[in-house]
């Protein structure tokens, strides 16, 4: 679950990127945030669809999903591995390994590529520090309370209701979220996992997911500005440790680093469907500006505003931009988010309640 | 030094805005005593407080994303109309989406900091490529070095003066060992410290509180549902021991046992027909009368911080219920008095007594002693 769903994935991508727009290491990066996200997705669409089935039945369907796409991509999946811990033990800098993960473009230059590495390694263990500090720490917060009593909750019938109040009968809990599904299903995943193992009420998995997708975002931007040198690197480490807010995103599990992330890659994938109009990179554009929608409803709105920054600036004629929209539309609503148009006409009515905030 | 001989003004402006900084930090993060974190939201904060965190506060919001965030904006101006860096459509692009996105988290989510976060990635690398230009259009060799350590320093800076200015607020427990639980928790809670002065006696023996609210609960639940027939503590948990749970899902979370869901902030509490107000046009009398009698309420399971939020509520609960049990997240339960099915029980007594290997507590009910197993 933690390392072949995520190398499945970025096989998947790093096999149909065939004109190698994304380099390798931004590919993994990109698999390993659709992971989890994609596992709840397809929780989402059984429960819908095939509800009131086993836990083994839930269970294996995803991990035969990705199993398969695993094996499916077996060269791909096998050089990302590969790949990774060439990056993390090679300390003596090798010319030919500039475009790999991880690695710096001073390939001559020994003691800024040691002290990048040191700094690399420094922020995974302090990540890793932060994950144990979060693995022994009950589930506080209010907002992610809310999200795990409902995904145990949805656990526990094996089916999503829409209904105007989600109001719980045999405890009373009523849901006051209005955002979609996907992070309280992350909670429902290991609940279905626990039960077939034993251990209902463990949720490392849901309280971890944070520092999880935070190390992701500051790998994302490491790679990004690895090209820029040593000093870049280190202020990059500083901006992303530093503020206390951020960080926080760390030590108290919230959907926010999850939903974070994923914009974060829409907004790269966003600037490379305009850079290079490629059609695979749109495709990839509307699957994660879909992805963070269904995390959280801010995400809708982010969503449409990065699709208008491309129907504005892509350089493509009408009809082909009419053709982009229903593109668009068609994966956006496949991605989770036909859920809020559930819940606007037999639900809660998603934002055209009267919204509390707590 | 020789920095500074060259470019006097540069150094100048960046140590005004370092001052600058520091003083608007004072002036966002400096805390009140009234216990309520999100005062943006409620709309009583100070008028340069509300637009500095929180219509700005995607950029601006110094407590939460640093005190370098705000760069954004002259290094974009820079960037933009100097070096003409944004020509590409992708760029532009991005400026787009930066603008939009911070102008609607700003009018719609000001009041949530996790909300002005979401472009924080964003605007940190883009303060990073911007840095990087700018550094190398102005200084050369070690003039960059000195500008790199004075960045260095003021993000430094940054992290030092939220955990000064922070630390008497958010760490209260430093202060434990000096003055005690309780009246630690009487620093901040002024709701409390009435409640807790009514019951002197349990002012006086606060050392023998039970201190964990949630097990608490665990065993009422326990002793209503798996140990019915074997203890006498049923009594306790008949249909009568229902909840007032005050916006603390961790209840449901943690324990079976079946709450009455309200928020005192909006003064509404969750049926199966939706949201319905409390206390709205009842007297506190006949709020307890309905919260005992028609919700069926015995307990009331909150937290100081939020009790202030509704004085009808903390009325309510100065005079019709008793804190039984607090433990170190500041949760409070408390037993409403004559409420329907509630039986007299001195937690305070509770102790662990093992009984062949297997670990109970004792309690005093109706001045006879029973035992609680303990999961």
């Amino acid at each position: 679950m933690y390392f072949v769903f995520p190398v499945a994935l970025a096989g998947l991508i790093h096999r149909w990127d065939k004109n190698r727009i994304l380099e390798p290491g931004i590919t993994d990066i990109l698999g390993y945030a659709l992971a989890p996200f994609l596992t709840t997705l397809i929780l989402y669409y059984l429960f819908l669809l095939l509800p009131h089935h086993s836990d083994a039945f839930y269970v294996s369907s995803i991990v035969f999903f990705f199993l398969s796409i695993f094996f499916l991509h077996l060269p791909y999946t096998k050089s990302i591995t590969g790949r990774w811990l060439q990056a993390i033990s090679i300390h003596k800098p090798n010319p030919s390994q500039t475009k790999d993960l991880l690695s710096v473009s001073y390939a001559g230059r020994n003691l800024n590529l040691s002290i990048s590495k040191s700094l690399l390694i420094a922020s995974v263990v302090q990540i890793v520090l932060s994950s144990l500090y979060i693995a022994q720490s009950p589930l506080t917060g209010h907002d992610t309370l809310e999200y795990a009593i409902l995904g145990k909750s949805m656990g526990v019938e094996k089916a999503i209701y829409y209904q105007q109040h989600p109001y719980n009968p045999s405890t009373g809990f009523y849901y006051v979220g209005l955002h979609g599904h996907s992070y309280n299903l992350i909670r429902t995943w290991e609940f279905l996992w626990g039960n077939l193992f034993g251990k209902p009420d463990s949720d490392r998995y849901f309280r971890l997911l944070s520092a999880y997708y935070y190390l992701l975002m500051f790998l994302l931007g490491w790679k990004l500005l690895s090209q820029k040198g040593i000093r870049s690197l280190f202020i990059w480490f500083l901006l992303t440790y530093l503020p206390v807010g951020f960080f926080a995103f760390i030590t108290n599990p919230h959907v926010d680093a999850y939903r974070v992330c994923l914009i974060s890659i829409s907004l790269l994938l966003l600037y490379h469907a305009i850079d290079t109009s490629n059609k695979f990179i749109f495709f990839l554009f509307c699957i994660y500006c879909g992805s963070q929608a269904f995390i959280h409803s801010l995400g809708v709105f982010i969503a449409s505003i990065c699709f208008l920054a491309f129907l504005i600036f892509q350089r493509e004629s009408i009809f082909m931009k009419i053709k982009s929209t229903l593109v668009f539309v068609l994966l956006f609503l496949l991605m989770g988010n036909i859920h809020y148009l559930m819940d606007v006409f037999w639900g809660t009515g998603w934002i055209f309640k009267e919204i509390k905030f707590y | 030094m020789k920095i500074l001989r060259s470019h006097p003004f540069l150094f100048f402006v960046l140590f005004v805005l370092a001052i600058d900084s520091i003083l608007l930090y004072l002036q966002t993060t400096k805390s009140f005593s009234s216990g309520d974190v999100n005062m943006v939201y409620r709309r009583i904060d100070t008028p340069a407080r509300f637009i500095l965190n929180g219509f700005l506060g995607a950029l601006l919001n110094f407590k939460f994303s640093g005190i370098l965030t705000w760069l954004v904006i002259p290094a974009s101006i820079y960037l933009g109309f100097k070096k003409k860096y944004f020509n590409t459509p992708a760029k532009k692009a991005m400026v787009f989406v930066f603008i939009l996105s911070t102008l609607l988290i700003g009018a719609k989510g000001y009041f949530n900091f996790r909300y002005q976060l979401t472009l924080y990635p964003l605007g940190s690398f883009f303060l990073v490529i911007a840095l990087g230009i700018f550094m190398k259009d102005i200084f050369t060799g070690k003039e960059q070095r000195k500008l790199f350590l004075f960045i260095v320093f003021l993000l430094a800076i940054n992290n030092g003066m939220f955990f000064l200015l922070t630390q008497q607020v958010d760490k209260p427990e430093k202060r434990d060992k000096e003055n005690g639980f309780i009246e630690n928790l009487m620093i901040k809670k002024y709701a409390y410290e009435r409640a807790v002065a009514r019951n002197s006696k349990l002012k006086k023996d606060h050392d023998h509180i039970f201190k964990n609210a949630i097990n608490f609960l665990n065993y009422i639940d326990t002793a209503g549902k798996k140990l019915s027939i074997r203890l006498p503590i049923l009594s306790y948990a008949a249909p009568g021991s229902r909840i007032l749970i005050n916006n603390l899902p961790i209840v449901y979370y943690q324990s079976n046992i079946f709450g009455v869901y309200y928020w005192c902030g909006d003064d509404l509490f969750y049926t199966s027909d939706g949201p319905k107000n409390l206390f709205k046009n009842r007297s506190i009398e006949d709020a307890h009368a309905y919260i005992s009698d028609s919700l069926g309420c015995t307990y009331v399971f909150s937290t100081p911080s939020y009790n202030t939020y509704n004085t009808s509520f903390e009325k309510w609960l100065l005079y019709h219920a008793k804190p039984i049990a607090i433990d170190n997240n500041e949760y409070v339960l408390y037993i409403i008095q004559n409420a329907k099915g509630n039986y007299p029980i001195d937690p305070m007594l509770a102790r662990k007594k093992d009984i062949k290997n297997i670990t109970y507590k004792e309690y005093l009910i109706n001045d006879s002693l029973h035992l609680i197993r303990i999961k």
